[in-house]
């Protein structure tokens, strides 16, 4: 993933600055030299394998009631015990984290998506174009998907895809603002200039200029976008308004941990999902960080 | 600069129709007809037909969809906004009796991420690189990677059950009404909303801090003999937090968003709360209710950042 990303670094960097080493290979390097980052990297990869291979961790089916079962404490055979209708925590754990991880990437892609088209167009067109799309992002990004999910789950019913697209919707402006603020700048350079001199459009600036100047910048975002996705997700269906039971996912885990006694005499059912979204978010932030550092090194925050 | 806020302020009037339109497009999208709710399929009879078309008639079901829309935002702007189908109440009273404990919740705990924020994003920025600095990153970032909902069951799992030290739930004790009890209900709810909204604030006074240290200003205050402490509080910190409380006032809504979950855990009897409440039950009155107050609430405070933008720093100049 990293080295795909860093290639694309050294395609839009390669002529703006000759170097002994390549870009590519300096990003690399950087990335590498952040230790957290790498922590991130390594965990991340921990939680994708264990939820990816599932099957082959864990025998149970994390949607299989048992109820002679009921509310074990862990043991080695359920290794994080078992919830109020028998199903094993661990086996939900991991499938939750399927869940929880696709809402987090969809919603990202989505709001990056949307928020580099339209930050593209706005930096390119300016005008009353630029100040309109500057204004809904203002708009969207002041009601949080939290709320807007209530209104939304209440009317029409909650669902994954409902929550997905909410979130996208609602978090554009992140990736948005960062693409025109790259376009302003790439719009006053001489290439681009005299690419529009000789009538190109909108579109072709869009995809042969603005999308590879922006790649390094859109991939940051992208990346901190998924780390909000899964928190997003875990709050939504925390509260119901997100992933339906029985189909687990780490928010919905804790949903029966708003009763007094589950919170006192079952830990095994909450502290774990609870740990992995932390855990979770903490690494993907680390690595964005990471990405910021190696891929876009004049702002050193 | 009255031009620009009167400006704004009309720019919102229309993003507040806009946001009306959607969310009267989102309740006649939403399932089931009124009227066939009202009578369930195995009480119909023959006359059943005329009955379902004068009550339609009776409600303005019949008519175009934008003379419907007028009339409902009609009666929104005047103050009804219809009655709750879960407890019969007037949705206007419902949300006005909430407002209260959410505001107290909100307030003391924008005030609490506001006294965690600023020295914590000040130490940062004037050590940066240095170990203070990474400390506060943890800090901060540990506060915008937690679920402050998990923090929450975190707090009453310790606090309330093992400990015994706190109420896990409501505003007070009832029928025991003192200083002390309701400070004990609202240590916890505070605290982690406080908390969780300090992460991102540190940030930004962190960032904004660095920004200024390298203005010229701070090496005429050096150069004249302003000692260290005076360069940071008296000049670098009045001008960082410009952009700040800007932040601030943005950030009201999420707070809200915030409290919404908070108030879940806690039972705190408050906006949030009923909005779940109303949502668990489907109790479409109430839930555009309270998007419509919702939505009132984040243009006035997207009012109130241009507003202190203008007001704090003369350097502004509007259009």
């Amino acid at each position: 993933m990293t080295e795909s990303m860093a290639a694309g670094a050294a395609e839009l960097s390669a002529e703006a600055r000759p170097a002994l080493r390549s870009p590519g290979k300096m990003a690399l390097r950087r990335f590498l030299r952040h230790k957290l980052a790498i922590a991130g990297v390594v965990v991340l990869l921990l939680v994708i394998v264990t939820t990816v291979f599932a099957p082959l961790l864990t025998s149970f089916d994390p949607t299989r009631v048992d109820l002679s079962q009921v509310r074990q404490p862990p043991s080695g055979e359920h290794l994080l015990g078992t919830d109020g209708s028998g199903r094993d925590v661990f086996a939900r754990l991991l499938y939750a984290g399927r869940v929880s991880l696709l809402v987090g990437v969809f919603s990202a892609l989505l709001a990056v998506g949307i928020g580099t088209i339209l930050g593209a167009i706005a930096g390119i067109l300016g005008g009353w174009v630029d100040s309109l799309v500057m204004r809904a992002a203002d708009v969207f990004l002041s009601f949080p998907v939290l709320v807007v999910m209530i209104v939304i789950a209440g009317i029409l019913g909650p669902s994954v895809t409902t929550m997905v697209i909410a979130i996208g919707v609602f978090t554009w402006p992140g990736a948005g603002r960062v693409v025109r603020g790259v376009t302003l700048s790439l719009r006053e350079r001489e290439f681009v200039q005299a690419a529009q001199a000789f009538g190109a459009r909108t579109r072709w600036l869009v995809v042969h200029h603005v999308l590879p100047a922006v790649l390094g910048q859109v991939v940051v975002v992208a990346t901190l976008a998924v780390a909000t996705g899964i928190l997003l997700e875990a709050s939504l269906s925390f509260l119901g308004l997100g992933v339906q039971p029985p189909q687990p996912s780490w928010g919905n885990m804790l949903t029966d941990a708003q009763r007094l006694t589950v919170i006192s005499q079952m830990p095994w059912l909450w502290i774990p999902p609870g740990v992995a979204v932390a855990i979770t978010v903490l690494s993907v932030n680390f690595v964005g960080d990471g990405l910021r550092d190696a891929l876009d090194p004049r702002e050193t925050s | 600069m009255a031009a620009y806020l009167v400006r704004r302020a009309l720019i919102s009037v229309l993003v507040l129709v806009l946001i009306s339109i959607g969310i009267f497009w989102l309740f006649r999208l939403a399932p089931g007809d009124p009227v066939e709710m009202m009578l369930p399929p195995q009480n119909r009879g023959p006359g059943s037909e005329v009955f379902i078309a004068a009550k339609r008639a009776e409600l303005g079901l019949d008519k175009p969809i934008w003379v419907q829309y007028f009339t409902w935002l009609g009666n929104a702007v005047s103050g009804d906004l219809g009655f709750s189908m879960d407890s019969g109440r007037s949705v206007g009273d419902l949300l006005g009796e909430r407002v209260g404990p959410t505001v107290y919740l909100m307030g003391l705990s924008l005030l609490l991420s506001v006294l965690i924020a600023v020295p914590l994003g000040l130490l940062a920025a004037v050590r940066k690189g240095k170990l203070a600095d990474y400390a506060a990153s943890v800090v901060s970032l540990g506060a915008v990677c937690t679920p402050p909902f998990f923090l929450g069951i975190l707090g009453i799992y310790i606090f309330s059950l093992k400990l015994g030290l706190l109420p896990s739930a409501g505003m007070s004790t009832p029928g025991e009404y003192s200083v002390g009890d309701s400070l004990s209900h609202l240590v916890m709810p505070l605290v982690i909303l406080g908390f969780a909204g300090s992460g991102a604030l540190t940030r930004y006074v962190r960032s904004s801090v660095i920004a200024e240290l390298h203005s010229d200003y701070v090496r005429t205050a050096e150069a004249k003999g302003v000692s260290a402490t005076g360069v940071v509080t008296k000049h670098v910190l009045r001008n960082a937090l410009i952009p700040v409380i800007t932040i601030i006032a943005l950030s009201l809504p999420g707070l809200l968003a915030g409290a919404v979950v908070i108030e879940t855990v806690f039972a705190w009897p408050g906006m949030g709360q009923l909005a779940i409440a109303a949502f668990n039950g489907r109790d479409y009155p109430v839930i555009i209710g309270f998007a419509l107050f919702f939505s009132i609430m984040v243009l006035v405070s997207n009012l109130i950042a241009d507003l202190l933008y203008t007001l704090v720093d003369p350097r502004v100049s509007l259009r």
